[in-house]
């Protein structure tokens, strides 16, 4: 059988290929010296001399399909059966076999066993060519470093093991803790069918905006523990921020005007955060008013000028108030997001995540790269040419029902494909040349952007709404989109993006760990949907949860229990999902994963 | 030998054009032919299937909601919650004012809200030529804003996304 690393499957070695790995003696790794690369796409070929025309050694034939060169003696062969006979390359391999099975395809660097008549692969030549091709694309080809500077540094990456969900049971001390600190609510709540944190919201005048978004924050895992777990206390933050007496707090004061008996010092949105969790958690089924919340964010949001009566964008709201929270830790403690580690408040460490900006010449394949952290990924929703192209590989290769399916598939935008099209290398126009460092003038480029590190909870935002002041016009996009319950975001991650620009080499890319928590880590689950419906300027947001696998519809106030189905047929707007290890169930049962 | 005549020329050159295009594609589909067998030999495609359902139960879903004859709650109007409660369209639970200690309805705080703070664009939005000058209806009357873009960088060929838009 074969092995799994890296994510991928290492095939074992035909036995001629084995045989050839184990007697000979000249290394894969220093045929990087005869690989040529070409720019910018890095797609490899063997020349001895870069300026060769290679031919066929026994007909002479210079641009066939197909020329192999032997492994064993270099001669070149051409391999095209169409005559019937056996091809030049075959024959050569029978006539010098067993030493001269193996050849290499010159145009397309692929190892060839003329035994097998089958494409094979090995470890050592695939990193021989992904070291040439590395070299080409690096300022002055001599350096071996892999990645250029600036890159966060390996332990920013926190690296996440498999975390096993267990049930807790408080020992002795902690239970004697628990009795006498705290009181049960079980009390309270008299609908215990329903997960706690159900609430219904309250629309204070066009505020579904907010509620939707509300109600998905309430149930992200990550920040649902932060918050329950009393890791923002907002009594203990008040009082110190009384205490302080600093300029800060004097500003705020004077700012909000009228009767300030009732504001308690400066505005911080993650007290009142955790006012609203220990409201919606408390076991009052009751609908809630964010009345304070907003009163808060709105005094946040008059900076950027989002504060009105008028109906607001979730997705704004969603930066706005994220960024709020963000705030005024920064403050306290002075550590900026620039780094994307999320050490600098609990809203980036649950959302932020590190994107990838790799920005190629077409002349002479130099690479520049740079890494930008980011909340949420923003993605285009336009006419799709049907599903990704991992799929238009299905359909070829599945035979029977598959077919029907895909091609029924095609022409629906599908989540997948619109993430496909964001990581996709793109030729940016001859208007918007870069300066070539190697060349040393300004050239085209190719762009292409990818996942470094993939954040705790995935927001997905889909661009329904497009203004455009210049054509004093705007516009919303209705078109359906597909999303799945269940993600795996690997091939959109760094590593796989460069694996592919390489030609999918056996290869570690990008700082992966030959263990399994990768797979982990890129495997994620939809826990929330904030849906909109009707027009731009009159609309309205829903959202949908997926508590213990069974989904709710939050529509302000109403809290209905629905079919998943309408989640799938439902028009996503935001799509929450959260790493599969830390989505597990409610309940003493099982995991989910 | 002798020259070939007109005939024989263009024969030769479709011919050679020919050859040249059959080498051409034979070249595509081998590169073509390669890539798919490596990336099915190392195992890259593995989510296919999963995919392949993930389509498959969104299409079963839409059917069934375009079904008529399914009885579907989804867009119907609520008679009564999970909870056993129903809600009137505006929110009637009352609370005091943050700003200004006024108790406030729920549906109503929003907008009172504005006024009581004196921030939005609406309390402070000059009267237009085709209102008639009264401001409160002015304001409703308007309808509400566009939704802006999420966010407003100018990108390179359209690939936008969410810088965080948190200035560092």
């Amino acid at each position: 059988m074969s092995s799994k690393i890296n994510g991928q499957i290492s095939p074992q070695p035909c036995p001629h290929l084995a045989d050839f790995r184990t007697t000979s003696t000249k290394p894969f790794l220093s045929l990087h010296n005869c690989l040529r690369i070409k720019p910018p796409g890095g797609r490899a070929s063997l020349r001895g001399n870069p300026n060769e025309l290679p031919h066929c050694n026994t007909c002479g034939v210079h641009a066939p399909s197909r020329l192999y060169a032997c492994i064993s003696c270099s001669a070149v062969s051409c391999h095209s059966s169409a005559s019937g006979a056996p091809s030049h390359a075959a024959a050569h391999a029978a006539l010098l076999s067993p030493a001269h099975q193996i050849a290499i395809d010159i145009d397309r660097a692929e190892l060839f066993c003329c035994a097998c008549r089958d494409q094979v692969y090995d470890r050592d030549f695939d990193a021989a060519v992904v070291i040439a091709q590395t070299v080409a694309s690096t300022l002055g080809g001599g350096e071996s470093t892999v990645i250029p500077s600036p890159m966060p540094h390996p332990e920013n990456l926190r690296k996440r093991r498999r975390v096993d969900y267990r049930p807790v049971t408080p020992d002795l001390r902690e239970r004697a803790l628990i009795g006498s600190c705290s009181a049960p609510i079980d009390g309270d709540d008299s609908f215990p069918e329903f997960p706690r944190g159900l609430r219904g919201l309250n629309n204070l005048g066009n505020t579904c905006f907010m509620n939707s978004v509300l109600q998905a924050l309430f149930h992200t895992p990550p920040l649902r523990n932060y918050f329950l777990s009393d890791k923002h206390n907002r009594y203990f933050c008040q009082k110190n921020s009384n205490t302080d007496g600093d300029d800060s707090t004097i500003a705020t004061r004077k700012k909000s005007g009228g009767n300030n008996g009732k504001t308690n010092g400066p505005i911080c949105l993650a007290c009142d955060m955790d006012a609203m969790f220990s409201a919606v958690f408390s076991g009052d089924r009751l609908p809630y008013s964010p009345a304070k919340f907003l009163y808060s964010w709105w005094q946040h949001a008059a900076k950027s000028n989002l504060a009105s009566y008028e109906q607001q964008d979730a997705h704004e709201f969603f930066i706005s108030m994220l960024d709020g929270i963000h705030e005024k830790v920064d403050k306290d403690r002075h550590k900026t997001h620039s780094d994307g580690s999320g050490d600098c408040c609990i809203a980036h460490r649950v959302f932020s995540g590190i994107l990838r900006s790799d920005v190629m010449c077409m002349a002479c394949g130099f690479t520049s790269t740079t890494y930008d952290p980011c909340i949420d990924i923003s993605l285009d929703l336009e006419p799709n040419q049907g599903s990704s192209t991992k799929m238009a590989a299905a359909a070829s290769s599945h035979s029977g029902n598959g077919e029907a399916d895909s091609s029924q598939n095609h022409g629906i935008s599908t989540l997948t494909g619109c993430l496909d099209r964001f990581t996709r290398a793109e030729k940016l126009g001859s208007n918007q040349k870069f300066f070539c460092q190697q060349c040393q003038v300004k050239q085209e480029t190719l762009k292409q952007m990818s996942i470094r590190k993939l954040p705790l909870v995935s927001c997905f935002h889909i661009k329904r709404f497009e203004h455009s002041s210049t054509r004093k016009m705007s516009r919303k996009v209705d078109r359906y989109l597909q999303f799945p319950f269940s993600l795996d975001m690997s091939p959109y991650l760094s590593s796989s993006i460069l694996r592919r620009r390489f030609g999918n080499r056996i290869f570690p890319f990008e700082g992966e760990e030959p263990d399994a928590s990768n797979d982990l880590c890129s495997e994620f689950e939809l826990f929330a949907v904030v849906t909109h419906s009707g027009k731009l300027d009159a609309g309205h947001y829903v959202t949908y949860l997926r508590l213990s696998n069974q989904w709710y519809k939050c529509d302000d106030s109403w809290v209905t229990q629905v079919d998943e189905n309408i989640v799938r047929a439902a028009q996503g707007y935001m799509m929450f999902y959260v790493q599969k290890m830390l989505y597990y169930k409610a309940t003493t049962d099982k995991p989910v994963a | 030998m002798s020259v070939p005549d007109e005939e024989d020329l263009t024969s030769l050159q479709s011919q050679i054009s020919s050859h040249f295009f059959c080498d051409l594609l034979d070249s595509v589909i081998v590169d073509v032919a390669s890539e798919c067998h490596r990336i099915a030999k190392l195992g890259l495609d593995a989510n296919l299937d999963e995919e392949d359902e993930e389509l498959k139960l969104s299409a079963q879903a839409r059917a069934r909601l375009a079904d008529p004859s399914n009885s579907n709650e989804s867009n119907g109007k609520y008679v009564v919650d999970i909870f056993g409660q129903t809600h009137p369209t505006v929110a009637n639970e009352i609370f005091d004012c943050m700003n200004c200690n006024r108790s406030i309805v729920a549906g109503k705080f929003a907008p009172h809200l504005e006024k009581c703070m004196g921030k939005g664009r609406k309390a402070r939005l000059k009267v237009t030529r085709s209102s008639s000058g009264s401001g409160s209806q002015n304001r409703y009357s308007r309808g509400s804003s566009v939704n802006r873009l999420a966010n407003g960088n100018p990108s390179f060929a359209g690939n936008e996304h969410s810088i965080g838009s948190s200035q560092p």
